[in-house]
């Protein structure tokens, strides 16, 4: 036991921490650096303060004003508080938001952890409610309650979408085995870590230092059953993760700030031209009979060919 | 009564989606928003006999919906039926009552057969139409080009 | 009372508890007329160089694909998520929270599940986990991936075809994705193997040799402008003289040649015709860039910039200054967000300018060009022109957002600017049918064939519905739109749903208001119909 539950609690851990950073980085950085594509901007775009400029009559006499603060506001309520499903889809939201809220709370948890465990190990002050030091305690019990919200907010958002997906018809159609597959997986994890807390690890300090044991590279075994559990399921869940279709949080950036919202206009001499001109002088690999082999894009269809081969089938 | 007849009817005609439409009721679904008001003016109808021609409004608006669903004519006027068999398991009334209820439903599928080919024949119309335009237009191409290639 | 039966005990024996419920992707596609549109011809194909050309049906077992089909729709998706980080990102991440299930308006006309965006991502999204992710290549069906085959390209032949790309399920997706997107892609991917559709492709080809999709001819198009000018002569007394082709120009008018040629776009066209010659502007059309509307964009994006690039070859031949596009729905798309990136930049052209209110449109620096009812807002605005909006007073009217000029790029307000100035009577549809959040008539994207009547009508259920309803409440019976599809794909539909709703362009109300200088006495509006009045001052 205490030999799996050191596999688990340090080598396995590092294994899935490693998976999750380094696909989510390969994710990121394929993301961030493919070819620019066409415009895709959709209004209203909360970077233009007061959407579109053609919602106001007289716009062209005004400069345009855009806020990127806007633009980052509005991600960040989208992010934080799941605002499109609030207002479109309010019973998914039900499930969605507490989910979501777990999850940025456990990660809030995590830093309070490694706090912890560095004020234990590197000032020797031991994080307990009884303390001189205000702020000890107030870490102390910021942990506390931050990881059980954390815990019963992802249990009960996942338990809820679960029971949606299988209750409601309409979701039923559209839900296949990975969405069923995802939502298990985050309420094990939630549900052990839940069990964790309230069986074995009120004030997680045992979380505390096993995280403290990892941080310094000298893993022990966790010091209790279910705290093995549930970061037999924190691993499995992290390295999942950049796999899965929940890799929507490395996307949603892109999404936004790439796709839905951009609306940078092509000008002489603009970056935006360079990349078009570098994309022109790509060459098209695919076969079809009217692609020519190994020639660029612009050849392809450069508007004077197009003229060409008018001309041509005038004549005929 | 009302929400059974619906919900057996969209169950019927739309076996993927009832719950959608089921759902929510405003101009974001047309769907049920035409067969709710529609049944429930007809249900009110037959409970207080109303004459016939208070039915054409609402059979129509359901109907036209179902003409363009792919159905055929038989099973479009089917929601009707199933109305007949809901009133008769679930009805405590005199057997004359009853009989009057089984004749006016009669008549309203009468009404919605009519409404039903009317409504294929406007589409069958509609397409003729376009068709005779398409061909107006290429006419109109082809004279400008005699006089374009005279003058 | 007894306790009232549930649906599947009432339902016993009436033929509908037989339903076979199979899963979307074991369920093959039923081809039933009046629902699928008819493949592209084969001559059309060849005159724009698109592969496979032959004659063959949907209705037909065997599709004549090319042998090595399968491999040319993997590569061209490949391709293709190389190139495109919207279409690679949009493949990744739905979670299937549904909030766009309800939002299509052929989901909501036709109850067929297929046709709710998630689902009709999910067609392509299948594919892609099977061929270019590592869970899908090991978990198959168990990650929602699938096998590419012949019955897959069949579903996607006809539910790509059921998808106006109008975007409004993106409005709803937390993530924006993008159906539209899908869609393009996936009739790519057809079109690399030669399933595509006349109703598109013709009209292609069209553009491509004659310059506009119904391959009007110049002495055609000229032909059909001095009819529309005779009838302005005759309903106003003054003889407009639009010019072709006409070098030097300060301005290129670009309209959709739909307009030039099929009622009501007609009066529409006649109303702007009217505008231009009352202010006095130097403007002419091209006989070449005879087209602003692009069906090319509904092919390939290679044959978007294709077609799309004869409006800045015409622009510099002809010297013009600047562009204005007519009242078109996709062709904004086109403009707004592809022309400066595909053929851009227009940097011969100058910024816009007014020529009479001196309003300097510096937000189409880039692009040069402009769309007419941003250039008629401004005339009013700045009390340009004279009106009579009683002229309008036979008709109420309501405006349908085009899905383009509204989703693609906030053209909201103008519309309706111009639209409160030039008619007494205006009515809004409810509010979760307009703007942003506008339903599409159901044949956008080059789906309005008459072959696909019955799809349409069933797509086109949710704005008729709007339109029902402010018809029953307040009267309305016209019906306004910025799009030159609008007005083809409309009418049919009212006269279905609402018969008692017209449908006009917003500038035949401009043209039917305009005072003109030197105008006889009006007795009849652009459809030749009495003006309101008109008899009472007869009778006097």
């Amino acid at each position: 036991m205490n030999a799996f539950g050191w596999f688990v609690g340090g080598p396995y851990l590092y294994l899935c921490a490693v998976l999750f950073i380094g696909v989510t980085a390969c994710k990121v950085y394929g993301y961030a650096t493919m070819p620019r594509h066409l415009r895709w901007d959709l209004y209203p775009l909360p970077h233009r303060v007061g959407g579109s400029k053609y919602q106001q009559i007289d716009f062209h006499k005004t400069k345009q004003k855009t806020s990127l603060w806007n633009e980052f506001t509005y991600m960040f309520m989208e992010i934080l508080f799941i605002r499109k499903a609030f207002i479109h889809n309010p019973k998914v939201w039900v499930g969605s938001f507490p989910m979501h809220l777990g999850l940025y709370l456990a990660i809030l948890l995590l830093m309070l952890l490694l706090l912890g465990a560095g004020v234990e190990k590197l000032l020797g002050l031991p994080v307990v409610p009884i303390n001189d030091w205000f702020w000890v305690s107030a870490l102390y019990y910021s942990t506390a309650i931050v990881g059980a919200l954390a815990m019963i907010c992802g249990v009960c958002g996942a338990c809820w979408l679960l029971y949606l997906r299988l209750s409601d018809e309409g979701l039923r159609d559209m839900s296949d085995i990975p969405a069923y597959a995802n939502l298990t997986l985050l309420i094990a994890m939630f549900g052990s870590g839940l069990a964790a807390w309230f069986f074995a690890d009120r004030d997680f300090s045992m979380l505390r230092s096993q995280l403290g044991s990892l941080v310094a590279f000298s893993p022990t075994a966790p010091g209790h059953w279910l705290i093995t559990l549930e970061i037999f399921f924190i691993g499995l869940f992290l390295a999942y993760l950049p796999f899965s279709r929940m890799s929507h949080y490395a996307a949603k950036y892109f999404f936004y700030h790439n796709i839905m919202w951009d609306d940078e206009p092509m000008k002489a001499g603009s970056s935006l031209e360079k990349d078009v001109t570098h994309s022109l002088g790509g060459n098209l690999s695919w076969s079809a009979p009217h692609i020519k082999q190994n020639q660029s894009w612009l050849a392809q269809v450069s508007p004077d060919e197009a003229k060409a081969a008018k001309e041509g089938a005038a004549k005929q | 009564m009302l929400k059974a007849w619906y919900d057996a009817t969209l169950k019927s005609y739309f076996p993927d989606s009832d719950e959608t439409f089921r759902r929510n009721t405003g101009f974001a679904n047309p769907v049920g928003q035409a067969f709710q008001e529609s049944m429930a003016k007809i249900l009110d109808g037959l409970m207080d006999k109303a004459a016939p021609s208070e039915f054409v409004a609402p059979l129509d608006r359901v109907i036209r919906v179902l003409a363009v669903q792919g159905l055929p004519a038989g099973v479009a006027i089917r929601f009707l039926f199933v109305l007949r068999d809901l009133l008769e398991k679930n009805v405590d009334l005199p057997a004359s009552d009853k009989k009057i209820w089984q004749r006016q439903l009669d008549a309203l599928a009468e009404q919605s057969v009519e409404i039903w080919c009317e409504c294929r024949e406007t589409l069958a119309q509609l397409r003729i139409n376009e068709l005779r335009n398409r061909i107006q237009q290429l006419e109109a191409c082809s004279v400008a080009k005699e006089r374009g290639g005279t003058s | 009372m007894a306790k009232i039966a549930k649906p599947a005990e009432l339902l016993k024996n009436t033929g509908f508890d037989s339903v076979p419920q199979t899963h979307w992707m074991d369920t093959p596609v039923d081809f039933r007329p009046g629902t699928w549109l008819f493949p592209g011809k084969a001559e059309s194909l060849i005159a724009v160089d698109l592969p496979n050309p032959r004659k063959w049906s949907p209705e037909d077992a065997d599709w004549k694909l090319p042998p090595n089909w399968k491999e040319i729709i993997l590569d061209g998706m490949r391709e293709r998520l190389q190139r495109y980080r919207s279409f690679r990102v949009f493949m990744d991440s739905c979670v299937r929270c549904g909030a766009c299930a309800d939002k299509c308006h052929f989901y909501l006309g036709s109850g067929d599940p297929r046709n709710m965006p998630v689902l009709r991502a999910e067609l392509l999204r299948s594919v892609y986990l099977y061929y270019f992710t590592p869970t899908g290549k090991t978990l198959g069906r168990f990650a929602g991936a699938r096998e590419l085959t012949e019955d897959v390209i069949k579903e996607w032949f006809y539910y790509f075809h059921q998808c106006t790309e109008c975007r409004r399920c993106s409005v709803f997706c937390p993530y924006g994705i993008d159906t539209a997107e899908i869609t393009m892609i996936g009739r790519e991917l057809l079109n690399l193997i030669g399933c595509n559709i006349d109703w598109i492709v013709t009209p292609v080809a069209n553009c491509y040799m004659k310059g506009n999709h119904l391959g009007i001819q110049p002495h055609g198009l000229v032909d059909s402008m001095d009819f529309l000018v005779e009838n302005i002569q005759d309903i106003t007394g003054i003889k407009i003289e639009p010019t072709f082709n006409r070098k030097g120009a300060e301005i290129l008018y670009v309209p959709p040649s739909g307009d030039i040629f099929a009622d009501p776009g007609t009066f529409a066209l006649m109303g702007q015709l009217m505008l231009f010659h009352e202010t006095g502007i130097d403007y002419t059309l091209s006989t070449y860039a005879s087209e602003g509307g692009n069906f090319g964009s509904f092919t390939s994006m290679e044959m978007a910039k294709r077609l799309n690039a004869k409006i800045y070859a015409e622009a510099k031949r002809l010297g013009v200054k600047w562009i204005i596009g007519g009242e078109c729905g996709h062709m904004w798309r086109v403009i707004h967000q592809f022309m400066d990136t595909m053929n851009g930049p227009g940097d011969f052209l100058e910024t816009p300018v007014n020529p009479l209110t001196g309003t300097r449109f510096e937000h189409a620096k880039a692009t040069g060009m402009i769309h007419v009812t941003e250039f008629t807002a401004d005339l009013i605005h700045e009390g340009k022109i004279k009106l009579d909006p009683s002229r309008n007073d036979n008709v109420k009217v309501t405006f349908h957002d085009s899905c383009n000029p509204s989703r693609a790029m906030g053209l909201l307000e103008e519309p309706r600017y111009i639209l409160n100035k030039v008619c007494n009577h205006f009515y809004e549809m409810p509010e979760e049918t307009i703007r942003e959040n506008t339903f599409c008539c159901g044949g956008g994207s080059g789906l309005g064939a008459d072959e696909n009547m019955e799809m349409r009508m069933r797509g086109g259920l949710p704005r008729a519905n709007a339109v029902r309803y402010v018809h029953e409440k307040f009267g309305v019976n016209m019906l306004s739109c910025v799009c030159a599809i609008d007005r083809a794909t409309l009418p049919p539909l009212m006269h279905y749903w609402v018969p008692k709703v017209a449908v006009c362009g917003v500038h035949e109300l401009v043209g039917n208001a305009l005072i003109m200088k030197g105008e006889m006495k009006r007795k009849q509006n652009l459809r030749f119909e009495d003006l309101p009045g008109v008899e009472e001052d007869g009778n006097e």
